[in-house]
Order: structure tokens, then sequence, then C-alpha cells
């Protein structure tokens, strides 16, 4: 792409050169003139002549050349028309005065000129800029994704500073940043650029090539916004090692700087609002589904546990094993469907000083009415109060019963005791083969008995999660497992006095 | 012989049909009402003794029948039967006039024990001035005595205001914040932990084994029941 002259670009030395000879010629001019039409005419009239190339160069040039062609006509007025001809020095008062007042007419025409010029020059530059800017802005609106609104940002940076552009922003968890977007493309970024990026995201100031720490990178990075923590960077550089942007072109890049970093956010903001419509109707639809699913299979289960019910009173080892078993999955259908509910938000445990003796008995009780066996009790004779759900804390006792009779071996224990952090534990003990190594776990246990008890401590944790009460799994010293219910110093609650 | 009148509210046909059998069995005559409107009527035309009521009808939520039940027939046993799990409904069911509840899927054992205590509480009204019996235990309301295994045991003024709090609800349900308000006060309702200590230290003295507690149960979120035997001769095998 050719380079587009900076509108705002300082006048370069030649062109200042040119200007002066200018009013050089200009002044030798109108004294060519002014000479040739001296008969005709009074020398007293060829003053005014002079002011000419003054004015004339001051509005098209600026004050300095005018300045050089009021001195350049003083002189030569003051040589070619004042007694006595051919030198400076002048007899006769009134052209002293001449003199003075073309000098002076000069000097007050060319500022005035000058400063009129600068206006117009800097009405210029700003409607430039101002168009540059409304281009980028109008490039960046129309730029959807994350990845086409980086590209434009890159394009548009590139053309308005002449110079090579690449949008970085931070790496995902805190990683080292990624390009977005560059112009022209870039593959990655190297070492240095990685380094300079990090530092200007991380801090909110520029860094790199041309800015005052990390020289070595090729680009000079500046954050979008001026914090720490940046939400992306915009590195700029030039093949010829160049500052990318000279001063005067500043204050464009700020505002290039303000514009990408509105469109940045509101891109994020944008991608944010998709994922929440998703989340939310993934979420309306398993609400749906589950409320379906828990009426759907709840009804016909209270059916058939009601009519084994009815049977077992008639007696019969089938009917007891039907009526247990349809209890079993009825326990199990509501702790899926609760710890569901709990994922959704739309079930919060109801936290309350909960008595672990009320839990640990009514849990206790549930496995001896299901004929699986008569756990052994070992509660401190005062277990403190925690803070928990009673049913949710409940049902994950129940399981950790269950799955230990099922899969671990008699004799099992419910013990109470205080951990050396201060809180407490309370574990469930058998004295089975112990945990599955890991790894292997249905090749050990079978395909069923992992899928059980895999299942019962799925909700196990799940329940615990949502009451801040850790779950840990651990083979007893002497055989067998523990499974322990944690709860931290702080799920515990101080008892007034009774 | 007919034990009483049991009304049925529920849409599910299935649950209908299972209820009345387990219910005659048992001996007590069935009518059944499948939508709140239908429950009213048939409440002034069959005079139940008893309601068992299902909070998710068809036609309005069952919480908002519960004050209509109550103005119909003020005297009725009211037992919500329902298969929702919060324990926000127990807690307002039982509030708005509910005696009970049994959750659905119920254990028939559990529910007919249920229709006893609500029938028994029609006849009787509140057992005050009754000795009661739980467990190895028994409470004299009129001389103010607790008895276990026959020898007295000294109970604190908490523990006895809060055993004579529960002994007016003898096998049915009272909530915490009735416990606590009715033996520390209105200020306390929600200081759960003042009912915790006092149950501990109750069934301590009274409980047969108080690390598997059968007289004093707790409903977990809602309350706590006194597990009282029917109205025996209080201690003809005591003496």
């Amino acid at each position: 792409m050719p380079s587009a002259p900076f509108p705002f670009a300082a006048p370069d030395e030649r062109a200042c050169f040119r200007a002066y000879l200018e009013a050089l010629l200009l002044v030798g001019l109108v004294a060519a003139l002014a000479r040739a039409a001296s008969p005709p005419l009074p020398p007293a009239a060829a003053d005014l002549p002079f002011l000419l190339p003054v004015l004339l160069l001051a509005v098209a040039r600026g004050s300095g050349p005018a300045l050089l062609a009021a001195a350049a006509g003083a002189i030569a007025y003051s040589v070619l028309f004042t007694e006595p001809v051919g030198s400076l020095a002048i007899d006769d008062p009134a052209d002293v005065v001449t003199v003075l007042v073309l000098l002076a007419v000069a000097l007050f025409a060319g500022r005035l000129a000058a400063q009129l010029r600068e206006q117009a020059r800097e009405a210029r530059a700003r409607a430039a800029r101002d168009a540059a800017l409304l281009d980028f802005s109008r490039a960046l609106a129309g730029a959807t994704g994350e990845a086409e609104l980086g590209r434009a940002i890159c394009e548009q940076a590139a053309r308005l500073f002449d110079a090579h552009a690449a949008l970085v922003a931070p790496g995902a968890d805190g990683g080292s940043p990624r390009l977005v977007a560059a112009a022209p493309a870039l593959d990655g970024l190297g070492g240095f650029e990685r380094e300079a990026a990090a530092l200007a995201l991380s801090d909110g100031r520029p860094a790199g090539r041309g800015g005052d720490r990390l020289r070595a990178a090729d680009y000079l990075f500046h954050p979008l916004t001026a914090r720490p923590g940046a939400p992306a960077a915009l590195g700029l550089g030039r093949p010829d090692g160049r500052a990318p942007v000279p001063d005067a072109d500043q204050p464009l890049l700020h505002s290039v700087l303000a514009q990408a970093a509105l469109a940045w956010e509101r891109e994020r903001l944008a991608a944010e609002l998709r994922d929440a419509a998703l989340l939310r109707e993934r979420d309306e639809l398993r609400r749906t589904l589950l409320a379906a699913i828990g009426h759907d299979l709840r009804t016909p289960l209270t059916a058939i546990l009601a009519a084994a019910g009815e049977l077992c009173e008639t007696g019969g080892e089938a009917a007891r094993t039907l009526e247990a078993e349809a209890r079993r999955l009825q326990r199990t259908l509501a702790d899926l469907l609760g710890l569901a509910r709990l994922e959704t938000g739309e079930l919060r445990p109801r936290l309350e000083a909960v008595d672990l003796t009320d839990v640990v008995s009514a849990a206790a009780r549930a496995v001896r009415a299901a004929d699986r066996g008569a756990p052994r009790l070992s509660l401190p004779a005062d277990p403190p109060l925690v803070r928990a759900d009673p049913r949710l804390l409940e049902h994950m006792l129940l399981n950790l019963l269950d799955n230990a009779l099922r899969h671990g071996g008699a004799p099992v224990a419910v013990v109470a005791e205080r951990t050396i952090d201060g809180g407490l534990a309370l574990r469930v003990l058998d004295e089975g083969p112990g945990l599955p190594p890991p790894g292997a776990p249905s090749a050990a246990a079978g395909p069923s008995a992992a899928g059980g008890a895999g299942l019962g401590l799925a909700i196990v944790r799940g329940f615990g999660e949502a009451m801040g009460v850790a779950v840990e799994a651990a083979n007893r010293p002497g055989g067998g497992a523990a499974y322990s219910l944690l709860f931290a110093p702080g799920l515990l609650v101080a008892e007034p006095a009774a | 012989m007919n034990a009483g009148v049991i009304l049925v509210v529920d849409d599910e046909l299935a649950i209908r049909r299972l209820l009345r059998a387990a219910l005659a069995r048992a001996g007590y005559a069935v009518v059944e009402a499948a939508d709140g409107a239908e429950a009213l009527r048939l409440l002034a035309a069959e005079r139940p003794d008893v309601v068992l009521l299902d909070l998710g009808l068809p036609d309005r939520d069952g919480l908002e029948l519960l004050p209509a039940i109550r103005r119909t027939a003020p005297g009725v046993g009211l037992l919500v039967v329902s298969a929702r799990e919060a324990v926000e409904d127990k807690v307002a069911a039982l509030d708005l006039g509910a005696d009970d509840f049994v959750a659905k899927p119920f254990d028939p054992p559990e529910l007919l024990a249920r229709v006893r205590v609500a029938l028994r509480r029609r006849a009787a009204g509140d057992a005050l001035g009754a000795v009661l019996r739980f467990g190895p235990a028994t409470l004299d309301l009129l001389a103010r005595r607790v008895d276990k295994d026959g020898l007295p045991v000294r109970l604190t003024p908490k523990e006895y205001a809060l055993l004579a709090e529960l002994a007016r609800h003898p096998g049915r349900v009272a909530t915490h914040a009735h416990l606590l308000r009715a033996v520390w006060g209105p200020a306390h309702e929600s200081d759960l932990e003042y009912l915790r200590v006092v149950v501990r230290a109750l069934r301590r003295k009274l409980e047969a084994d108080p690390a598997l507690p059968a007289a004093i149960l707790n409903e977990p979120g809602v309350g706590y029941r006194l597990m009282t035997e029917p109205f025996e001769p209080a201690r003809a095998d005591e003496l």
C-alpha cells in the first residue's frame, strides 16, 4: 500500500528552504519592476509594492518567509530608491520613516496572515482526523465477533498510522497474551513481543519499541484502556524501526484506542449476552425435563410402593424385596432430582443448626427398615451442632451407609470425632475390601457394583458441595474403607448454655 | 363397625385407589375427591372425621384450600399428603391449620398411625390432664411429674416446659418456630440451637437409647414429634 501522506505532518526541510528562496526571488522581481518603472514614477512611489511579496508569502508560506521578504524589501528599497542610491545609507529622514513603516507593516501583516494560515491548517488537520476516526469507528461498528473486530481494528490502525498493527488480548487463565489479529497478518508473536504485550496488558502503560521499556520488541503495545488489567492492547510498529506514531499524532492515537476499547467492550458484552441466553435456554429445558421426569417416575413408583406394601401384609420374601428395592429406587430418584435442582439453582440448601444425633439415627433407622443390617452407632455424648441442611445431610449419610453395607463389609459403624483443625468429621467405616484401586474401578468391583457405588457417591459429593461439606474416601489402616464428611470449624454452631 | 370416615383428596386415581384400599382394610369408610371444589362439597355433605389432602391439585393450590377446610369443619383431622419435598410447604401447611403431614410415597403403617392420632385428637381434644407414656417414660401433666422406668426424673424448667409443649401435640409434629415461641418467647423464634440443646438434654434423661431416639423424633427442617402411645392405663404394667 502506497504511503498515504500524513495530513498533519510537519513540513519537511526542503519545502522550508524553497519558501525562503521564493521570498528572495519575489522581492528581487518587485525591485526589478519598480526600478524599470522608476523614470516615469517618482522613487517615493516604489515603497508600497514591497508589501506585496510580504503579504503573499505570509498567507502562502508562513511567517518566516514573510519576515525575510520584509527585510529583503527594506534593504532593496533603501539601496535602490533612497539617496544615496547604491548604498544602505538614507539621507532623507522621510525615507527613513518610509522604510520603518514598510518593515512594521510587513511584520504585522505577516503575523496576521501566518496566524490565519495556522488556523486553516489546524482546521484541515482536525477535519482529516475526524474523517479518519469516523472511518475507523464505522469499520469497527460493522464487525461482529472477536476475530472480525480484531481484524478491523488492525487494518484501520495500520492504514491510519502507516504501520504494522497487531491486537493482543490476555491469554486464558492469565497465561501469556494471545494474538487476536494483525495487519499485515502474523503467524504469532515473538518472545519479546509477548513480553511487552503482557506488560502493557497487566499494568495499563505502553511497552515496546519507541516506549520507555522493553524496547527490544518490534511493536509498541498500547493498552486499550490505561488501567491495570487492560482488556486488549494494540501493537504498532514499522519495518524501518522508526517510532510508528509521531508526537503530532498522539491525540489521534488516543482517540483510536478509546474507540477500539469501546468496540471491544461492546463485543465482550454481546458475547456474554449470547452465552447467557444459551445458558438460560438450557436451564429452562432442564427444568422442564426434570419436572416431567419427577412427575412421570414418581407417580408410578408411588403406586408400586403402595402395592408392594399391601403384598407384604400377606407375607412373602419376594414382596419384601420388591418393596425394599422400590423404596431404594424412589430414594435414588429423589436424590438425583435434588442434585439436578441444586445445580440449576432451583433448590437451595436450607441451612440450620442440626443435631447429628437426629441425622444419624434417622439414616440408621431407614437402613434398618430396608433390612440392610444394623450399623453400629458411635457418637460422642455431645456431638457439636453443625450448620447444614438436615435433609441433604440425612440423604448423604443414607447413601454412605447403603454403599458401605452393599459394597463394603459388615460391621459398619458411624463415628463422629473432632478433627485436628477444630472441625468435625462424621465417618462411615466398614471392614470390607477397601476402596477399589484408582484407574480400575469397573474391573475391580464389577460394572453393576461400581455403577451403584459411583452414583451414590456422586450424590454425596454433590450434596456436600452445596453445603460446603467436604467428602473424603480413604482406606482404613486395619482394612476396610472410611468415608468421611468433613465439617470445617466454621460450620460448627456455638451452643448456648442449656 | 365404622372406625371413622376419611375424605381422600388427590387428583391421581391410582393414589386414591391405594389409599382407599389401605384405609378400608383398617376399617375406615372412604370418600374420594379429585379436586378442591369437590373436596369442599364432600366436606359439607359427608362430614368426614379426617381429611387426607394432596397439595398438588388441578384446580387450586392445596395450601389455599387449608383455611377453607378449617372454616367449613373446624374440628376435622387434617393431614397433608404431598409428594413435595419442600420443607417450606410442610411448615406452611402446619401454620395454615394442618394437623400433620405424610410424605408421598407413603408408608402405609405410618399413614395409618397418623390417621389414628388425628382421630384420637378429634375424640379427646388435646390430651391435657392425661398421663402420657412415651418409650420408657411417663409424663403426668397434672402432677407435673416425669418418670423413667418408674423412677422420678428431675427436669430443668426449660426441659419441662418443652416436654409439656410437645405433649400438647401427642403424636403430631410441632414446628420448631412454635416450640421456640412457646418455651422461649417470640424473640427467640429462630434460635434453633436453644431447642437442639434442650432436646438433647431431654433425650439423655428420658430415652432408652439417647443415640437412637425413639420418643422425641425430629422431622428434618420442620419440627419435633413426641411419639406417645395410645391411651392405656398409664402405670398398669409398672406398678
